[in-house]
């Protein structure tokens, strides 16, 4: 569903990414960890085609993400760690735009059982730029969820959701994947994502340290045959564990 | 499907946008009027608007038409100089981007599946919106010169949204190409601009009266003179190349009726803006790709070089210097912020700065008694630091907005944050001021005293200025890159209503220098002082832009602490 073959990304002198490959099938939930400036938000940026890549291949539902831009972005959702919204329109305009873009048929449903699901439902009629961190980052995902793709890109999902959002989050992104979506969550909170994820990819520096099911990243990085945590896999894969 | 119909067609979901955002502007409206500050503030502006609209409106029915020949002549040079100036700044500072969009446009509509066409559509869309009113307001104006009003707001419209496409056709075209290629398009634009502003020089200094006239305040009959020389090269073969695309919105202005060649005319220029429209999209397609492309052929001569391609930062060899910056009651943190952002912008700054300082050092060349040199490069200096500055060093509250919760949570006195980012934009006036009058003091035998003097009484007035600008701001606050409409109408308000502050303060001088003239001869008298009423006027207006400039930054201290987070971002 989302291949990645060689990516490459650099800013002028500075490479952010470098020779990373790995895919998500449908039904996978991809962890993508590492400390901050490992490209992360580079690579999924790449996919959502905001940023071209310097060098690779990057695919969505067997379409090109550079060749076929409006194949793939109708089959993706990208949510940003840091959403940026029109912040002088309403809740119910951000999704009747999404739904218009998409061309939902029947998006007056979904956007009711979303705004429901996700507690907006009486928010619908408020400005964005008045709505607190977590709702506009609800908001968010509720846009990407309208048209039901079968890839999403999540970027820091957890941030500024409350218990119960965070909960909901997690129960939906299970959903979406056991019909069929193929799923990239980028998160620090290794605790919170780990009974989420089942494949991780460990990128440090700008260069991949590991792509594998969580089973395979936990026996690799086993201390005497105790399985270790996502957390203690991470600072092992990233040797930071002397720094902390 | 019509091609017609095709070509035309609008994306659902940017006519879904564009609804919204026009809703947004009505319920932004009726925000104005929800708190009972907000509600004084929209009526005050609201009242700037009507004094603004009865002035117009009096000056379009009371004043004489300046006459078809003028306007043929003006009207296309204006545009034609309105055009160039778009070229000469993006070969002066280029573009970081082709079309330039808002952080929610960039990210949340790049992300939809919209062709890019239909996003450059949503542009232009916003362009028309914006030049409708625009036109709308100059066609209002312009009654007393129009023959046949709907054709006179046709032709502003279509000139200004053509205008508006070529400013993307340029912008578009300086990002997207090399930088060898920008490098030489640069010199030849500059060159040219170069070569037209020396040779209209040439013919404004040719008169043998411009001594005189730069005599007037702030050189206006100068510029006048200047200006008149630039209108008439539109007389050569290159004026006239050049000025004949501009004709035909002129001659759709001033047209009498709804005849055939004004429909021609029209048609003429609607074939010019649909081109330009299509440029845009077309060199937008080009270049976006072209951009990736070189980006991919470096990086891949790059990987095939012997330098590292990968990313392994060696912490030791990073150097690392801790800045040292003063405390100052923990202003000065926020002074050096602003003063570092400043100098970011260095040679920008000083290009901008270099005509009002030559305009303002033009005295030095028409008068002959020193003083007389000093009190007319004073003067000048006061007019272009009211009128210039505050638009030309935005570097205090102004750039902060997404800013003011770090800026309300520091643990320093509002008062000192205040002074801290003021300091900035006060300083940089200053040392604008002083190069100026070091020019003076070095081509002038005028008293050295007096020009300490002058720095002393400008200080405060650079306090006043900026204070002044950062409490409208602050009040009604803006992000400094808004365009359209919105930045129109704000900027007509602050204007009207700093034409008014200076007004009144021009009244108060005149009043002060009678006042003067009886306080002097009052103090000699009575105490057999020696005072000399230049001095006891000069201390007077002193004290008083000390006291406006201390009520204004108390003004700002109370607007900053007042600042709603919630509701004034």
């Amino acid at each position: 569903m989302i291949e990645v073959v060689d990516f490459h990304k650099c800013y002028g002198q500075q490479v952010a990414a470098s020779g990373i490959s790995f895919d998500v099938q449908p039904g996978q939930v991809l962890g993508l960890i590492g400390p901050n400036g490992a490209g992360k938000t580079t690579t999924m940026r790449a996919i959502a085609g905001i940023n071209p890549p310097s060098k690779g291949t990057l695919r969505v539902a067997e379409f090109d993400v550079q060749k076929q831009p409006l194949e793939t972005k109708r089959r993706l959702a990208y949510i940003p760690d840091d959403p940026q919204l029109f912040t002088e329109l309403t809740v119910a305009e951000h999704l009747a735009f999404v739904a218009s873009a998409y061309n939902v048929s029947d998006a007056e449903k979904r956007i009711d059982s979303l705004l429901i699901q996700f507690d907006l439902r009486n928010k619908v009629n408020d400005r964005v730029g008045d709505l607190s961190r977590g709702m506009r980052q609800k908001l968010a995902i509720c846009c990407g969820y309208i048209h039901d793709p079968q890839a999403i890109l999540f970027d820091e999902p957890l941030t500024g959701l409350d218990p119960k959002g965070i909960r909901v989050l997690k129960e939906s992104i299970h959903q979406r994947a056991q019909q069929g979506s193929a799923v990239v969550i980028s998160s620090h909170l290794l605790a919170m994502v780990e009974d989420t994820v089942s494949h991780v990819l460990i990128l440090d520096k700008g260069q991949q340290k590991f792509f594998g099911p969580v089973e395979e990243v936990k026996a690799n990085f086993a201390n005497g045959g105790v399985a270790v945590s996502l957390e203690e896999v991470f600072f092992q894969a990233t040797a930071e564990v002397a720094a902390v | 499907m019509n091609p017609i119909n095709t070509a035309l067609r609008i994306h659902p979901a940017v006519a879904v946008l564009l609804h919204g955002q026009n809703l947004a502007v009505f319920r932004k409206t009726k925000r104005s009027f929800m708190t009972r500050r907000r509600a004084i503030l929209s009526t005050l502006a609201l009242a700037m608007g009507l004094l603004w609209f009865v002035n117009a409106l009096t000056s379009v029915l009371f004043r004489e038409p300046l006459g078809p020949e003028r306007i043929e002549l003006m009207v296309p040079l204006s545009l034609f100089v309105y055009a160039a100036w778009h070229v000469v700044r993006s070969a002066i500072w280029r573009p970081t981007s082709g079309i330039e969009w808002q952080p929610a446009e960039a990210e949340f509509m790049s992300l939809a599946p919209l062709p890019r066409r239909e996003l450059i559509v949503y542009r232009i869309a916003a362009i028309t919106n914006a030049g409708l009113l625009k036109s709308l307001f100059f066609s209002v104006l312009m009654i007393p010169d129009l023959a046949f009003w709907p054709a006179g707001f046709l032709g502003a419209f279509l000139a200004l949204v053509a205008i508006d496409l070529f400013r993307m056709v340029v912008e578009i075209t300086a990002w997207g190409m090399s930088d060898a290629a920008f490098f030489r398009t640069r010199i030849v634009c500059l060159g040219l601009f170069a070569v037209w502003t020396g040779y209209v020089a040439m013919l404004g200094f040719s008169d043998p009266d411009w001594l005189e006239k730069a005599r007037s305040p702030a050189a206006f009959e100068l510029a006048q003179e200047f200006l008149a020389a630039a209108a008439s090269t539109s007389d050569t073969v290159f004026g006239t190349v050049v000025l004949a695309p501009f004709r035909i919105f002129t001659a759709i202005m001033l047209a009498h009726s709804l005849s055939v060649p004004v429909i021609v005319y029209s048609f003429l220029a609607m074939a010019m803006v649909w081109t330009l429209g299509k440029l845009v999209g077309k060199l937008d397609a080009y270049f976006q790709q072209e951009v990736v492309l070189r980006e991919q052929a470096a990086y891949s001569q790059r990987l095939s070089s012997s330098i590292p391609a990968t990313l392994v930062e060696v912490e030791s060899q990073i150097p690392f210097e801790m800045p040292k910056i003063p405390f100052a009651f923990g202003g000065g943190g926020l002074a050096w912020r602003q003063m570092k952002a400043a100098l970011g912008y260095f040679y920008s700054l000083v290009i901008s700065l270099t005509v009002p300082a030559v305009l303002a050092c033009l005295p030095i060349a028409v008068h002959r008694h020193p003083n007389d040199v000093l009190l007319n490069v004073l003067g000048a200096l006061v007019f272009y630091s009211f009128v210039l500055l505050p638009t030309a060093l935005k570097f205090d509250f102004r750039r902060d907005l997404d800013r003011m919760g770090v800026l309300k949570t520091l643990p320093i006195r509002p008062m000192m944050v205040v002074a801290g980012q003021l300091a900035a934009p006060v300083l940089l006036s200053i040392v604008y001021q002083m190069v100026v009058l070091l020019v003076v003091y070095l081509t002038t035998p005028v008293d050295p005293k007096l020009i300490g003097a002058c720095i002393v009484l400008l200080f405060p007035l650079n306090v006043l200025i900026f204070a002044v600008d950062n409490l409208l701001f602050l009040l009604y606050p803006y992000r400094v890159n808004q365009e359209g409409l919105t930045v129109f109408l704000r900027t007509t308000l602050t204007f009207t209503a700093k034409g008014l502050m200076f007004g009144v303060a021009l009244a108060l001088i005149v009043g002060w220098t009678y006042a003067a003239v009886r306080i002097t001869k009052f103090l000699n008298e009575a105490w057999a002082a020696h005072l000399s009423l230049h001095f006891v006027f000069a201390l007077g207006i002193w004290c008083f832009v000390v006291v406006c400039a201390g009520f204004a930054l108390t003004a700002l201290r109370k607007a900053f602490v007042g600042f709603d987070l919630a509701n004034d971002v």
